[in-house]
């Protein structure tokens, strides 16, 4: 009796949660239909709600369109949407970090954008350029945008009585700052504070500005050229070397690791060094942790300043139905509108690529800075294996910074292996 | 003495194995400011229980342990049952083939599952079960493979005197191994019912591909969802994750006795 109770009873449970379902469908009403909108975010984070504030208002003005969230945080998200896409189930919009868009595009998940792109005033926009592949179609519309500057702790440089960054500076100037700006406040030998950070295991923020600021490059000819193996990168390699080590205003590979992926970049908040490359979404755990900074251009190196900018950006599914596929460019429209991206502005999460809510939403001290950065940007190398072939060469070039190898020979490795990779790919396709 | 010395030694290893949880237990109650703080500091100061009320204010954690209580309750039943059934056909029925079977359901065991996760996500797919607690259930239904073995391993510990004895007294081979054999693999089954729970209880890769609306989404899936991009929120998610130990620690505490003897009893064949 007990045995048919417990049978019956899970047999009723299993049932509800089979039912437990809000898989998307039909919107049900004529011609209404239902997109899944999918984007990355914290449960309950400030861009979480503003998101879902901004699809209900977006849904109420589009009362034929219904739409579903599909949140996860950044990890995770992409974690599922590569299931999602390899099991023909992925929303029909979503947000995509920039450097990934061309992969997705070029596995056949992405519907090209370039006539509806058309349509729209470029002029308007930030970033849409970035988003070109190298047959000049694009397949997503700027989001948001980031790009690195220079961050600079204020109180920092008052203490030490060094003058703040400016426009002008070279690396040589930074590097003068850096020295001064490194102190052994308790006297066991190692600075408690250093004037730098010079790596990072995000390379964004590290070697591949500080490489193009040499007049070095990475990539060349769409892309599809790994550069890197030149005199000018082996100067920069060995510039970020020095800060490490003989001159020590940063702190060295080991100690950066040591902190985790994570962590370096809360290395500029908890104030243990005064200057780092941020890009605008650093802004948030220094003004978390309440540190008094301002941000400079980068400085100046014989190639330039080096800028390089991600473009995050909506995509939409190749699968989309048209109806769906016009319910997302609609979306998109929307979300790039002056009033929604004034308003993700606020959030300080990213740069707006809309021109008008930027030069309004921007904060006075900081926006011209990131503004100008990212009008100077190029792509951060992306094409259809950007993941792969980054990681195969920042494997080498962090060899060449941890001291391990020598920076030719990884320089030379890097490249030949990165090489490897992206002719492995694009081998026998025209596009 | 000798006695004293094993007490420190025990006492010393569990202080040890006792710091990662402490750490944790702090950083769930430091601000942001302090959580990121290098050299990390021990104790919060001030101690921000306001963590704990955050964890439930951004999402519906409620919710998570709900979801997460019929998925581990649900796997449990399942598994104890067919692993059981399974283990008990291979360890003491005449089966054609039974070893190779044996050796085929322990070979899954080596496939990590992000090998398998595509293909099961089309299968869940074609069933329709997606974003529902279904694919998180039902595979427990079939049997695991090292429930298959804990079990076949503790039927074999049986002596075949017993099953002889019961069936001079006329009982039918379901008889045997429903009142014979089961209640003495009873720590073995207690063992396996915490193995499955626990690890029903801590998945994520599955939970995460197959469930996409908040309100299916399981305890772990809740955790990590509170993971910012650019402000960690670290704090939030310690805070969340030490609230999602507490069902598995008394599931442990209360099948503790149970399990401890299974395990040791587990690898034994008579």
């Amino acid at each position: 009796m007990k045995v048919r109770m417990l049978a019956a009873g899970t047999l009723a449970v299993l049932a509800l949660a089979g039912t437990a379902s809000c898989g998307g469908g039909p919107a049900g009403e004529p011609g209404a239909v239902t997109l899944r909108l999918g984007f990355y975010a914290g449960a309950g984070d400030p861009a979480d709600t503003l998101m879902r504030e901004l699809v209900k208002e977006f849904t109420a003005a589009n009362p034929s369109i219904k739409v579903q969230l599909e949140v996860a945080p950044y990890v995770k998200f992409f974690e599922r949407l590569r299931t999602q896409i390899a099991g023909g189930q992925a929303p029909q919009v979503w947000l995509s970090d920039g450097v990934l868009v061309q992969e997705f595009a070029a596995r056949g998940a992405l519907a090209d954008l370039t006539d509806r792109v058309r349509t729209v005033d470029a002029a308007a926009y930030s970033g849409l350029e970035l988003n070109r592949d190298g047959k000049g179609r694009v397949h997503g519309f700027p989001q948001g945008a980031q790009t690195p500057v220079l961050f600079y702790n204020k109180k920092l440089f008052a203490e030490a009585g060094v003058a703040e960054p400016t426009a002008d500076w070279t690396y040589d100037d930074l590097a003068a700052a850096a020295r001064k700006l490194t102190k052994d406040t308790n006297g066991d030998g190692r600075p408690d504070t250093y004037g730098f950070r010079a790596y990072s295991p995000g390379f964004t923020e590290s070697w591949w500005p500080i490489v193009k600021a040499f007049g070095g490059d990475v990539v060349t000819d769409g892309n599809r050229k790994v550069a890197i193996d030149t005199p000018e990168s082996r100067a920069a390699l060995d510039w970020m070397l020095a800060a490490m080590g003989k001159d020590g205003f940063a702190p060295d590979y080991v100690t950066t690791e040591s902190f985790g992926k994570g962590a370096v970049h809360t290395l500029f908040a908890t104030g243990r060094v005064a200057m780092s490359y941020g890009i605008y979404a650093r802004t948030l755990p220094a003004m978390s942790a309440k540190v008094d900074f301002g941000v400079a251009p980068l400085p100046k190196g014989p190639g330039g300043r080096g800028n390089v900018a991600i473009v995050n950006s909506w995509v939409v599914s190749k699968a989309a139905t048209p109806e769906q596929a016009d319910a997302a460019w609609k979306w998109i429209t929307y979300f790039s509108g002056e009033k929604p991206q004034s308003r993700w502005a606020e959030l300080g999460e990213a740069i707006p690529i809309n021109k008008k809510a930027a030069a309004t939403a921007l904060p006075a001290d900081r926006g011209p800075v990131f503004l100008e950065a990212l009008d100077a940007s190029d792509t951060l190398g992306t094409n259809a294996v950007w993941s792969e072939y980054t990681e195969a060469l920042a494997k080498r070039v962090n060899e060449a910074l941890s001291g391990a190898t020598p920076v030719a020979e990884a320089l030379a490795t890097g490249q030949k292996e990165a090489q490897q990779v992206i002719d492995r790919f694009y081998a026998g396709q025209t596009q | 003495m000798r006695k004293t010395l094993s007490y420190l030694l025990v006492l010393s290893g569990a202080a040890v194995m006792l710091v990662p949880f402490l750490a944790a237990l702090g950083n769930s109650l430091k601000s942001f400011a302090q959580y990121i703080q290098v050299p990390p500091v021990w104790v919060p100061d001030p101690v921000q229980w306001s963590n704990y009320a955050e964890v439930w204010e951004r999402a519906p954690f409620g919710i998570y342990l709900a979801n997460s209580l019929v998925i581990a309750v649900l796997a449990v039943i399942g598994n104890v049952v067919t692993s059981a059934t399974v283990g008990h056909a291979l360890a003491r029925m005449r089966l054609p083939g039974k070893q190779a079977l044996l050796t085929m359901a322990l070979g899954t065991m080596m496939l990590p599952t992000v090998i398998t996760i595509v293909p099961n996500f089309l299968l869940f797919r074609s069933l329709g079960w997606l974003d529902t607690l279904l694919p998180l259930i039902v595979p427990y239904w079939l049997a695991t493979p090292i429930g298959i073995f804990l079990m076949r391993q503790t039927f074999l510990a049986i002596p075949r005197d017993f099953e002889e004895a019961a069936g001079l007294d006329g009982a039918n081979p379901w008889q045997v191994f429903w009142r014979v054999h089961l209640p003495l693999a009873k720590p073995a089954l207690a063992t396996l019912a915490v193995f499955t729970f626990t690890t029903s209880w801590k998945a994520v890769l599955e939970p995460v591909i197959y469930l996409t609306s908040p309100e299916n989404y399981t305890l772990p899936v809740g955790v990590l969802s509170l993971k910012g991009q650019w402000v960690g929120n670290d704090q939030l998610v310690t805070a969340a994750a030490m609230m999602s130990l507490l069902p598995m620690l008394v599931v442990f505490v209360l099948a503790q006795r149970y399990f401890v003897r299974g395990t040791m009893s587990a690898g034994l064949k008579g």
